[in-house]
């Protein structure tokens, strides 16, 4: 709330100084001090308000219409100048300038982003400059009444023809604003224009009184409409943060559908296996913290840290045991890291089978050049030499499985010692 | 006999502990807000406080933060719901000296309360591999920066041996130390996880939010 205060504050700076040149221009007051003072005057304003305002290649720099017409950067550019350069000339830049818009207007692609408003005044200031300039050295053609009339109704007119398109649907509070200081910019400048004509062509005599009974109204309108203004902003702003409220909402309601609630009502209806409850209990808890986490619960298999976990999940699943995940460092999954890994897998159902109910870690290490997996459990234990040898679980699975790949196995137990699978892979 | 004050905002969870640990330590008092905590500490002088990390008014890490400074002597484990790491690593920066989470068995929970008493520090598998963790970017990603007390091999060592699921007694064993020297390198490992010059660590917890 406090920028756009700001914003309006200086929006009321800039049209109260370009009022004020207009109406010193028209009441034909001579500048205090030679007739540069005011070319100079418009251009540090121009400069300022540009630097605040800076240029956005897709919006434009006043209205966006010739960026939005123009087929190239160039002739974009070549467009400007002729607009600028022919405007002291009975206006006749900014008149066509105002019919571009208006054809833009109709033809209703507002596709385009909308010019900050700083950057649209100080655009104005700087032609206004050159105007002022070329006035100042006696090359202006038109009488001074009709140029300036037609200037301040064109450009007016094409602020807010170029605005009142992309107001239509907005969405965007940035851009609302712009759009609306623009919107007021054009129509102060078309009504100032218009009165600038009927003060002169109509000779009303009393011009100081008609220009502070435009300025009064002006000063009326905007404490009508800066309220009105200042509250659509605020609905706006608080209508957008419900939405994102109640995206929030749905989001979490969704989680808490597909997984705690199914879960809940799982466990009541088989609350007399402990097994089976415990096992449902970790696995909802394994996914919510996921979820918590932000981790993504669908495994990203580039990663090693990440298919470990899923592979030690689907073991717990299956077999109702517990396993400690813990990971140091990540690897990329190449054949050797999925040798590794299937290697792992079979070692950590082998713990779960043989181990039954006693704790299971797995412990990965990546290290620059290798790769060294830990499978651990706290159960009986077994003799090595005295596996059957029609049983080739550990001998074909892990050990040959690690040596094809150009790694190598080692598995240490002693009856009663629980048991420790140590893989070890070589990175390439 | 171990005293002991549970700090947690279900009373279901507090009565739970009570009962369950009633034969082995003496729970001499109970809190359920943060407020209530740090003035029961204040009244009955507790060995070890059971901290739940999640509660409202800003949690365990809110107790710590109020009563260390005044009662350095208590010692503090932290509750936590869920084995994650990221849940608990501000509360043991702040001081507490490990946490367990809330499936622990009766017997096991009391032998963690009894070894905190003794100034002993509660190290799981994960929190030892989180720990590695950190200090392993810490290492590869900057140059060594001398100012920054990286952990020793001996240290490293005795982590992965805890991460790959052996309890203090095995890992001394294995090492051929006492179970004394293990728990002093977990207690220097410790003590280097709180310094505030943690980049690492400070990056970590900012990528995730944990500061403000």
């Amino acid at each position: 709330m406090r920028a756009s205060l700001r914003t309006s504050w200086l929006a009321g700076v800039a049209v109260a100084l370009i009022g004020l040149a207009c109406s010193a221009i028209s009441l034909g007051a001579r500048p205090p001090s030679g007739a540069w003072t005011l070319p100079a005057v418009a251009l540090l304003v121009g400069s300022t308000l540009l630097a605040a305002g800076g240029y956005e290649p897709a919006g434009g720099l006043y209205g966006g219409v010739i960026t939005r017409l123009a087929p190239g950067r160039r002739v974009a550019w070549a467009c400007r100048a002729a607009v600028v350069l022919t405007a002291p000339l009975a206006g006749a830049g900014p008149a066509l300038y105002a019919e571009a818009a208006l054809f833009d207007a109709l033809r209703g692609d507002s596709t385009s982003a909308p010019v900050d408003w700083r950057t649209t005044a100080g655009t104005g200031m700087l032609a206004l400059a050159g105007v002022l300039a070329a006035g100042a050295a006696h090359l202006t053609v038109g009488g001074s009444t009709v140029l300036w009339a037609i200037l301040l109704i064109g450009s007016g007119l094409a602020l807010f023809w170029g605005a009142a398109g992309i107001l239509r649907d907005q969405d965007d509070y940035e851009a609302h604003d712009h759009t609306l200081l623009r919107t007021s910019l054009g129509l102060t400048l078309a009504i100032g224009g218009v009165a600038l004509v009927l003060t002169h062509t109509l000779h009303f005599h009393h011009v100081g009184a008609t220009v502070a009974a435009t300025a009064t109204t002006l000063a009326v309108l905007a404490l009508v409409v800066g309220p009105w203004w200042l509250r659509t902003r605020r609905l706006l702003e608080a209508e957008r943060i419900e939405r994102v409220r109640a995206q929030e909402r749905a989001e979490l309601a969704d989680q808490l559908h597909d997984s705690v609630l199914q879960t809940l009502a799982l466990i009541q209806r088989r609350a007399g296996d402990a097994a089976a409850v415990t096992n449902l209990a970790r696995r909802q808890e394994r996914d919510l913290r996921d979820w918590l986490l932000g981790r993504s619960s669908t495994v990203d298999p580039d990663s090693l840290a990440s298919s470990l976990r899923a592979i030690a999940a689907g073991v717990e699943d299956q077999h109702g045991v517990e396993i400690e995940v813990v990971s140091v460092g990540d690897a990329p999954v190449d054949a050797r890291v999925q040798a590794l890994l299937a290697a792992t897998r079979e070692a950590l159902l082998n713990a779960a089978r043989h181990a039954p109910g006693a704790p299971v870690s797995v412990f990965v290490r990546c290290e620059a050049g290798r790769i060294t997996a830990y499978v651990h459990d706290r159960g009986p234990g077994f003799d090595p030499d005295a596996i059957p040898a029609g049983r080739h679980g550990v001998r074909d699975s892990i050990i040959a499985r690690m040596r094809r790949n150009g790694g190598d196995a080692e598995i240490r137990t002693a009856p009663g010692a629980g048991c420790e699978v140590v893989l070890t892979m070589e990175r390439r | 006999m171990t005293r002991v004050v549970v700090v947690d905002d279900h009373t279901l969870f507090r009565s739970g502990v009570r009962a369950e640990l009633s034969e082995q330590v003496e729970v001499v008092g109970e809190a359920g807000t943060v407020a209530e905590a740090v003035r029961v500490i204040a009244d009955t002088h507790p060995d070890v406080v059971l901290l739940d990390v999640h509660m409202p008014d800003g949690g365990g890490l809110e107790v710590i933060r109020q009563v260390a400074p005044r009662q350095p002597s208590v010692r503090f484990l932290g509750l936590s719901v869920s084995d994650a790491p990221e849940d608990v690593i501000e509360l043991v920066r702040a001081g507490a000296r490990g946490y367990v989470t809330k499936t622990i068995a009766p017997a096991e929970l009391a032998d963690a309360v009894t070894r905190v008493a003794n100034g002993d520090v509660v190290l799981s598998p994960r929190l030892a591999g989180f720990v590695l963790n950190v200090f392993a970017g810490a290492s590869h990603e900057q140059p060594r920066d001398p100012e920054l007390d990286l952990l020793t091999p001996r240290e490293i060592e005795v982590l992965e041996l805890i991460a790959r699921g052996y309890l203090y007694k095995e890992v001394a064993h294995r090492l051929g130390v006492s179970t004394r020297t293990v728990e002093t390198h977990v207690s220097a490992v410790l003590r280097k996880l709180r310094l505030p010059n943690r980049h690492q660590l400070a990056r970590w917890a900012n990528q995730r939010r944990l500061v403000d």
